[in-house]
């Protein structure tokens, strides 16, 4: 069985986002030891799944990054591209990306598919319609939480569908010297 | 100026309690006591509390059972100045405790701009909401639960703009759930 992760930039207070989407408070300037955790927890993962409103903003945009050759990131736009995608969506018809594919049934079915298929780890960075999603039917297996030291008092929430409370384990805690604090969990065994 | 922090146990996205009032998702254990024990200094700092938390704290930490079971921590916040903020109470029968006359943020202000030590809020979530959401709290204290409430109440509810900290601490603890300490 394969593992879905989860990878996504939170606040203190549990957001993964301002109430409009704002990212205003994330702290780009990673440092080494940071980055390097980022490409430790991408070596095992094959596979990217997207929201359809992310999907539309990071898929064009890590295609840009990956052919311009002076970006410092370019090394992470090739890998984001050339990463297999499966972008979760209602409304589109097609898939206009590359390496990109469209899944359009019942989102349980369609993950729980994927998680049954050979390969390695499926990781998901969002958006938060389709994290909450995941979070609620209690498809992610491993939660990477990236805090930066920051409260922003309302915004996005990943959790708010959850309809009883969800246990987890603490695998890791990591406090960088940027200021964040990477959290790992995974689910906890049911009782 | 005199330095205000808290200590507040929460749970990962944030909830100082659930929607029924209560921190049932926690064990306390003696990592949360020793916690406790560190936030008391010797050098007499004030303790304020919510009604709820201090009624739970008056009805254990005076008792003769805690003298005799964790004595040091009993009599430290004993000695402590203790104010609670309260529209209910009338009289408290805890020694060095009063009731404050001011509405929270007016006595909390009164309180940092006096002379004196440290001021720590132990538990007591609603009082803590409100003073971060007026940016009286110099440093936090998180306990976070290895736990995701479907309901609950956010202690950063009431911020109104982005409050930027900075991370001073992140350790594990031995239960699985963990302690972030940030300068505010």
């Amino acid at each position: 069985m394969r593992k879905l992760k989860l990878q996504v930039q939170m606040t203190v207070d549990g957001f993964i986002a301002g109430p409009n989407g704002q990212m205003d408070w994330v702290n780009p300037n990673w440092d080494d030891d940071l980055n390097q955790y980022v490409d430790d927890l991408m070596e095992t993962v094959d596979l990217i799944v997207l929201g359809r409103v992310l999907a539309q903003g990071f898929i064009p945009y890590w295609a840009s990054v990956a052919t311009d050759a002076e970006n410092p990131e370019q090394a992470s736009g090739k890998l984001f591209t050339e990463t297999p995608k499966i972008v979760f969506t209602k409304t589109l018809d097609s898939a206009e990306w590359q390496n990109a594919a469209l899944a359009k049934g019942d989102l349980v079915d369609e993950v729980t598919q994927l998680k049954a298929q050979d390969g390695q780890d499926i990781i998901a960075y969002g958006g938060a319609t389709f994290v909450s999603a995941l979070i609620k039917n209690r498809l992610v297996d491993e939660l990477n939480l990236f805090v930066n030291p920051v409260a922003i008092g309302s915004g996005m929430p990943i959790f708010a569908e959850l309809e009883s409370n969800l246990a987890l384990q603490l695998v890791e805690l990591k406090g960088f010297e940027c200021g964040i604090v990477v959290l790992k969990y995974k689910s906890a065994a049911p009782a | 100026m005199r330095h205000l922090t808290t200590f507040t146990i929460l749970s990962l996205n944030g909830c100082y309690k659930d929607d029924q009032d209560g921190i049932g998702w926690h064990n306390h254990d003696e990592e949360d006591l020793e916690l406790s024990r560190q936030n008391l200094r010797k050098d007499g700092s004030t303790l304020l509390f919510g009604r709820k938390t201090y009624e739970g704290f008056v009805d254990f930490w005076a008792t003769d059972a805690a003298f005799s079971a964790f004595p040091e921590i009993a009599q430290r916040m004993r000695d402590a100045e203790k104010i609670v903020f309260s529209r209910t109470l009338s009289t408290v029968s805890w020694q060095n405790t009063r009731i404050a006359q001011n509405s929270l943020v007016d006595e909390v202000r009164l309180l940092k701009s006096a002379e004196g030590g440290g001021i720590t809020v132990l538990g007591s979530g609603e009082i803590v909401r409100q003073l971060a959401a007026h940016r009286l709290i110099d440093s936090y204290q998180l306990l976070v639960d290895p736990v995701i409430l479907a309901r609950g109440v956010s202690l950063f509810g009431g911020l109104e703009q982005t409050q930027q900290l900075t991370l001073l601490e992140s350790r594990p603890l031995k239960n699985g759930a963990m302690l972030l300490h940030y300068q505010a």
